[in-house]
């Protein structure tokens, strides 16, 4: 069987532009701090500066620290920025092996950048014989945005569903008009649980941007887990916006296979993409040396937000070096190639040429160190509390009291989430009569904006482990949010205030979608903000984000659908590429218990998935 | 010595257990040099069902051979028969495991017909009270292939005042494996059910609380077979031994760090610890004979 490359040539002005090695260049010696935290001392209370004494969680992450790239490998990386779509697949040699599905999905939705407490996508993942059924399937569906391939070793089917997090729920107690809010908020909770409608369309955009998010995610993942010799072709067009009501039937059917149920589907379930992984053809493996993959992907593990910059916005009670401002800047090339990644990625994920790219791709870049940006940090701040405070005055008081003001006291904490620190900040939007102009799907582009946004950021978080000095945590990080925008859109909805893009596309009827903050610090954020997304007993409803396997994905096999990891009353307790070490302790070098987790029983994760199949998809 | 065709039924044995009173060692049991309470179970194949429910309940991979602590599991009956033998120097309620060398000297298929024999090896005064061994043999065809000396204490008012063990018990050795384990409050009748060791200290908090712990406590045989279906990968091949120290019960429920690391000279070290890494419940290792 000869391999089938699909027919659309690249052409040249929809290639990506290669991306280059910008390192941050480290402060002087006497600036550099680490986070250097450690476990409380006898009879001393834990707080978010010192080290938990223990994890217990089934996710693959656990508490990391970045590990250094040299330039070399940090060339490698950047490869996995910049990849165009695979032409197609070679028939598949080799048996996927469990471990290598479990390091896939450990890279792909188990850590995919999502919004804290929503648990909102799940994986079904199916062998050779069911692709080549799926295959058919897909092939029968309208808009595709990429050929269907041959060929497919396995297939991903990621179902989505709508964004609904505590934050949501107030948000149903905002804008009503006093008097008749004791109707309208009822009436608002059934539209929302029975119409999936929004209370304001920017959370209706979060899971477009997290599906956008994820398909960027896990073509790479595909490629580290196999170290480049497996490839990706990610199809989500037909499962948004107009490709959606036109491929309903095809959409059900794919549904039902992943044995999606009616009380699911009531909450909103519904496929939202399909990855096709298959062997790369010659020519189009991505060039990774064994080790160095690793070692990416055990960064990738350990990236998270970075919300502190140091001597700008830590807490009093922080300790001192959280206090001290550091003499860093991200600098202008690093921006620009955050800026490149986030252009090759939208050119990617809409397919069209990087100059229109760059005309719909609304980014408003916020220079915080010039005295310019400092004065527009200042509005959009102003903004941002000026709604806030609107939001709290008119919450139905019949709702607020009796939950002893939890609503109002929810809507202050999120000040604290949307503060904008950083040295470079970028507000990201779309116009959207610019981009149904341009012929695409306005929701598509949505997605396509997720995955421009967490690629850009993730040239900086990659940047920031470059050369990266032992006395140092990282050079770089970032944070990405939609908190800013989702409190300027309850203005827009409610409170007549402009979108935060409107200043900086006068006459373009912009939405603003995320918000990204680029940061130049030797140290990271206190454990305390990762532990809240990882121990149960620190945060409670907070913990939501790192999901273990057996929870997000399930495998086809024998025609039936198993967890992921869940065997023999035995749950995942591994943590993905622990080979590479990088996990926080002490200074002192004691460990976090239960940190660096215990491998799947060898049996089990060197036993194939699936048997390899001949047959075409 | 007694030859037994199957597993002694362990009612009797426990209700013997119930009514026998106090009872203390001779100077006679304390002198004696040879084995004693002999007792032979011929050859058997394993029931399936029960050793599929152990290597459920511990988390021992499938894999067609004897977890290294099943013998002793399969041996359990004939332990209790013993200590509930009126003639046995100490009484079997309370006892507690304190010790255990387990040698696995050739793999077990789980189809194998396995002979075992019993034996009180010793009987002691010590410290803390009386100290028995047991030394239990598995043998395949008349072959040795595995060999247990486990050591239990009975309680009794201690002469010298105990040492406080150090608080800081963290190994410093870099993890192999680091994991929390969940110990739920119903392990120690779980366990039973597949082990038959009803010992009151591990059922409920008030038939433990008549033996002087706070809550029911976790079988140290169970916990030992957590922690070796936790390392398999990582132990060496045959013939091995196990040796492992029961320190601090693990109260139920709870939930406990497991640590293993490398040993210096190969093998594995392994120690159970409290969740904040203070207390250590058990240690051991496994090496290589």
């Amino acid at each position: 069987m000869s391999p089938h490359r699909s027919e659309r040539p690249l052409h040249a002005d929809r290639a990506p532009k290669p991306l280059e090695v910008t390192p941050i260049t480290p402060p002087p010696l006497t600036q550099r701090w680490r986070r250097a935290a450690d476990f409380p001392a006898e009879g001393a209370k834990a707080n978010r500066y010192t080290l938990p004494r223990s994890l217990e969680s089934t996710s693959p992450v656990g508490y990391r620290t970045r590990v250094p790239l040299t330039r070399a490998e940090a060339a490698q990386a950047l490869q996995l920025l910049s990849m165009t779509r695979p032409t197609g697949f070679a028939p598949s040699q080799l048996p996927v092996t469990e471990q290598e599905l479990f390091e896939e999905a450990s890279l792909g939705i188990l850590s995919s950048r999502q919004s804290t407490n929503f648990r909102g996508h799940r994986q079904v993942s199916f062998g050779p014989e069911d692709s080549a059924r799926i295959g058919h399937l897909l092939r029968s569906l309208r808009h595709l945005e990429a050929p269907v391939l041959d060929n497919a070793a396995y297939t991903h089917v990621i179902l989505a569903r709508p964004y609904r997090t505590p934050f949501t729920m107030l948000l149903t107690l905002a804008g009503h008009k006093p008097g008749l809010s004791l109707g309208s908020v009822p009436w608002r909770i059934y539209r929302k649980r029975f119409h999936y409608e929004d209370d304001i369309p920017s959370i209706g955009y979060l899971q477009h941007l997290h599906i956008g998010i994820l398909a960027d995610v896990s073509e790479r993942a595909t490629v580290l887990a196999s170290g480049g010799h497996r490839r990706a072709q990610s199809l989500m067009a037909p499962f948004c916006g107009v490709g959606r009501e036109a491929n309903r039937p095809v959409a059900h059917a794919l549904e039902e296979l992943c044995g999606l149920t009616l009380a699911e589907r009531h909450l909103g379930w519904r496929v939202g993409l399909v990855v096709q992984v298959g062997q790369a053809l010659p020519g189009e493996e991505i060039d990774l040396e064994t080790g160095t993959c690793r070692k990416i992907a055990a960064n990738l593990m350990a990236f998270r937000s970075e919300r502190i910059m140091p001597g700008v916005n830590a807490e009093e009670k922080a300790p001192p070096q959280y206090q001290t401002r550091q003499d860093m800047d991200v600098s202008e090339d690093l921006t620009l190639m955050a800026g490149r990644a986030a252009y090759n990625a939208f050119a990617h994920w809409t397919g069209v040429d990087r100059e229109l790219s760059k005309k719909l791709l609304l980014l408003e870049r916020i220079d915080v160190l010039t005295p310019g940006g400092k004065e527009r940090l200042r509005g959009v701040r102003q903004q941002l509390n000026h709604v806030t405070d609107r939001l709290i005055a008119d919450l139905p008081l019949w709702a607020d009291l009796p939950t002893g003001k939890a609503f109002s006291r929810n809507a202050e904490k999120g000040r604290k989430a949307f503060a904008l620190v950083g040295q470079r900040i970028y507000i990201g939007g779309l116009s959207r009569p610019e981009v149904e102009q341009a012929g695409l799907d306005w929701l598509m582009a949505v997605r396509a904006m997720g995955a421009a946004a967490s690629r850009g950021t993730l040239v900086a978080e990659l940047m920031g482990t470059v050369d990266l000095p032992a006395d140092c945590d990282l050079l770089g990080g970032c944070c990405l949010m939609a908190g800013p925008v989702n409190q300027n859109d309850i203005g827009k909805q409610f409170y007549e205030v402009e979108d935060l893009l409107a200043q900086a596309y006068p006459g373009r009827t912009p939405t603003s979608l995320l918000v990204w903050t680029l940061k130049a610090k030797t140290m990271t954020d206190p454990i305390g903000n990762e532990e809240q997304l990882l121990n149960a007993a620190r945060q409670g409803a907070l913990v939501d984000l790192r999901v273990g396997p057996h929870e997000a994905v399930r495998l086809a096999q024998g025609g039936a659908l198993q967890p992921m990891r869940k065997r023999d009353g035995k749950l995942n307790a591994e943590r993905a590429f622990a080979d590479v070490g990088n996990f926080a302790a002490s200074p002192d070098g004691r460990e976090i218990l239960g940190n660096s987790g215990s491998a799947w029983p060898r049996a089990w994760a060197e036993k194939a998935v699936w048997p390899v199949s001949g047959s075409k998809g | 010595m007694k030859i037994l065709e199957k597993s002694p039924a362990l009612l009797p044995s426990w209700l013997r257990a119930l009514t026998g009173g106090r009872k203390s060692p001779s100077a006679q049991d304390l002198a004696a040099q040879e084995p004693r309470h002999l007792t032979r179970l011929l050859p058997q194949v394993f029931d399936h069902r029960l050793l599929g429910k152990y290597r459920r309940i511990c988390g021992f991979a499938a894999d067609g051979t004897l977890p290294m602590t099943w013998p002793q599991v399969a041996a359990g009956p004939l332990h209790v028969a013993m200590f509930t033998d009126p003639a046995f120097p100490v009484p079997a309620m309370g006892i507690v495991h304190v010790r255990n060398r387990i040698e696995q000297l050739q793999s077990i298929a789980d189809t194998e017909a396995v002979e075992l024999t019993t034996w009180l090896a010793r009987c002691e005064t010590v410290d803390q009270g009386t100290q028995v061994q047991v030394v239990t043999e598995a043998t395949v065809a008349g072959e040795l292939r595995w060999r247990s000396e486990l050591t239990a204490l009975v309680r009794g008012k201690s002469k010298t005042k105990k040492e406080k063990s150090p608080q800081s018990a963290q190994v410093e050795s870099p993890s192999l494996r680091s994991v929390m384990v969940h110990v739920p409050v119903d392990m120690g009748r779980r366990y039973a059910r597949v082990a038959g060791d009803w010992n009151p200290i591990h059922q409920y908090a008030w038939t433990a609380k008549a033996f002087g712990f706070p809550r029911a406590i976790a079988h140290g045989m169970w916990l030992l077979g957590r922690v070796l279906a936790e390392s398999g990968d990582d132990l060496p091949s045959y013939p091995r031994v196990c040796e492992v120290h029961f320190r601090r019960p693990v109260l139920l429920p709870s939930t406990v760090a497991l640590r293993t690391f490398a040993q210096p000279h190969g093998g594995i070290g392994f120690a159970l610890l409290s969740r904040d890494g203070q207390t250590r419940h058990l240690y051991g290792s496994v090496q290589a004979l």
